[in-house]
């Protein structure tokens, strides 16, 4: 997702009503200038508790200068721009700036959504993300156009939102996966309401039940665990694993060539224990790989493990039974030096 | 991809040494699981996870056999499918051992196997037969026959 950013150029023109040099409103756009930003910002202050306050361009300035500060901790002085945007909107009688003040608008409120990716992407921080997220939806309602459509935004956002806390999933402790798979599943689930048939919702939602269903199996304690856990485990994996199919069939429909998907399908009916349909997409998954794997052996030829994928491959999917039997035998002298 | 089956094979022949008793002579010494079939699989999950551990006092070893003449004293001997067609000669020579015969086969019961590895639904489930275990003068506990898809007596 990409952050958005405008730079916005501010041209103060002069108006014949008063000396502007000597005023406050000259003064705060000098200071503002040479990037003394506090001075500009008393100055402009000054301003508006003087006969300027009837400008628009001065209210129009303050609203660069406080957007100009509003970084860090003074994340309300964006609340002070827009407020003085608003107003200077609001006095601009002869709509003579109303073009001008709502670009100054757009452009200060999509500072907001800025935070929001940066505050996810940068920083991890999901629920300050969608905060953000949301005052730069309702804002823009409010303040620029209600009927906007935001149905892409939100979808790159949402969607963006389930990929970072599946990237988080990799990172936490075991017994934490699961309540993160589930916030990624709940984002997902936003895109789909949106679009039910964007790609990369169906994808992650199909991958986040495929590895619960991997991850109930393979978390079992080998020691600890009794018989009925076990079953009960691989009950979970099958609900999991049948979960994931819709989603990544879905996909496969959006996306038919790619190996991703066709991995995913493979690895969920593998582990449902169904070798007609795990053959096929194992299939398509080696017409992928055969190259890379041949690459390899040439490059490589002692990787015992590359040439166990080459026997496989030539035995089971893509059937070549001289290929087999020549990598059979690299693979007996490799396991019997 | 992880290998899901061979984990939850591996995982069920460990189940098994826990809930099958075996007679006296058997249980000192080493507790040897034997996989006939390729390294991979469940013989490579077995290895990782098992090899050390113990049942009782007796320390698990694993064991992998390429053919039928390497195969030696085994607790329990998991064959490979593509090794199913030994079956009935291995239920002979293991007999004596009191080998636990796991196979993974349709009909693997019929063949001599104590326990055959069956898919049910989309699940890996077990059945049994009683009386091969009685012929290798194994015990199998309540538990592990209640909780299999099918028990020949």
């Amino acid at each position: 997702m990409k952050l958005i950013r405008y730079i916005s150029i501010f041209i103060v023109m002069l108006t014949a009503s008063y000396s502007f040099a000597q005023s406050w409103t000259g003064q705060a756009y000098e200071l503002y200038k040479a990037k003394d930003f506090e001075s500009a910002k008393t100055a402009i202050d000054s301003a508006i508790n003087s006969v300027e306050r009837f400008d628009s361009q001065t209210w129009q300035l303050r609203g660069i200068i406080y957007r100009n500060i509003s970084n860090g901790d003074q994340i309300y002085y964006r609340e002070i721009a827009l407020e003085s945007f608003v107003h200077a909107k609001k006095i601009d009688s002869t709509g003579l700036y109303t073009a001008k003040i709502n670009e100054y608008i757009r452009h200060t409120l999509v500072r907001y959504y800025n935070d929001a990716v940066t505050l996810l992407i940068e920083e991890g921080e999901f629920e300050k993300s969608e905060d953000s997220y949301n005052i730069y939806l309702r804002e823009y309602r409010k303040l620029v156009d209600p009927g906007f459509n935001f149905t892409e935004k939100n979808i790159n956002y949402y969607n963006a939102v389930g990929s970072e806390y599946l990237k988080k999933v990799e990172i936490v402790e075991p017994s934490k996966k699961n309540a993160l798979r589930e916030k990624a599943i709940e984002y997902s689930l936003k895109v789909l309401e949106f679009d039910s048939l964007d790609f990369k919702a169906n994808f992650n939602i199909g991958i986040v039940y495929y590895n619960m269903g991997v991850d109930y199996v393979l978390t079992i304690d080998p020691t600890e665990t009794t018989l009925e856990q076990l079953i009960l485990n691989q009950k979970k994996s099958e609900e999991a694993f049948l979960k994931a199919l819709p989603y990544l069939h879905r996909a496969e429909q959006l996306q038919p060539n790619n190996k991703a998907v066709q991995e995913a399908l493979m690895g969920c009916y593998y582990g449902l224990n169904n070798n007609e349909l795990y053959l096929k997409y194992q299939k398509l998954v080696d017409q992928h790989n055969i190259g890379t794997y041949l690459e390899r052996h040439n490059t490589h030829p002692n990787d015992i493990e590359n040439v166990r994928q080459l026997v496989r491959v030539y035995t089971q999917t893509l059937i070549d039974l001289e290929q087999a039997e020549k990598f059979k035998k690299i693979l007996y002298t490799l396991e019997n030096p | 991809m992880p290998d899901t089956r061979s984990v939850v094979r591996a995982l069920y022949i460990y189940t098994f040494a826990t809930l099958v008793e075996w007679p006296q002579e058997k249980r000192s010494g080493d507790f040897v699981i034997g996989v006939f079939g390729e390294t991979a699989g469940v013989y490579s999950e077995l290895n990782k996870k098992y090899s050390g551990k113990s049942i009782g006092s007796q320390e698990i070893v694993i064991k992998n056999y390429t053919t039928t003449k390497d195969i030696s004293d085994s607790h329990i001997l998991y064959v490979s499918p593509e090794n199913s067609k030994h079956l009935k000669a291995l239920m002979q020579t293991t007999i004596k051992e009191n080998t636990l015969l796991v196979s993974e086969e349709s009909g693997g019961l019929t063949k001599g196997a104590i326990v055959n590895f069956i898919v049910e639904g989309n699940q890996q489930k077990y059945e049994i037969n009683k009386s091969n275990a009685k012929k290798h003068k194994l015990v199998i506990a309540d538990k592990l026959s209640d909780l299999a898809a099918r028990v020949v007596k």
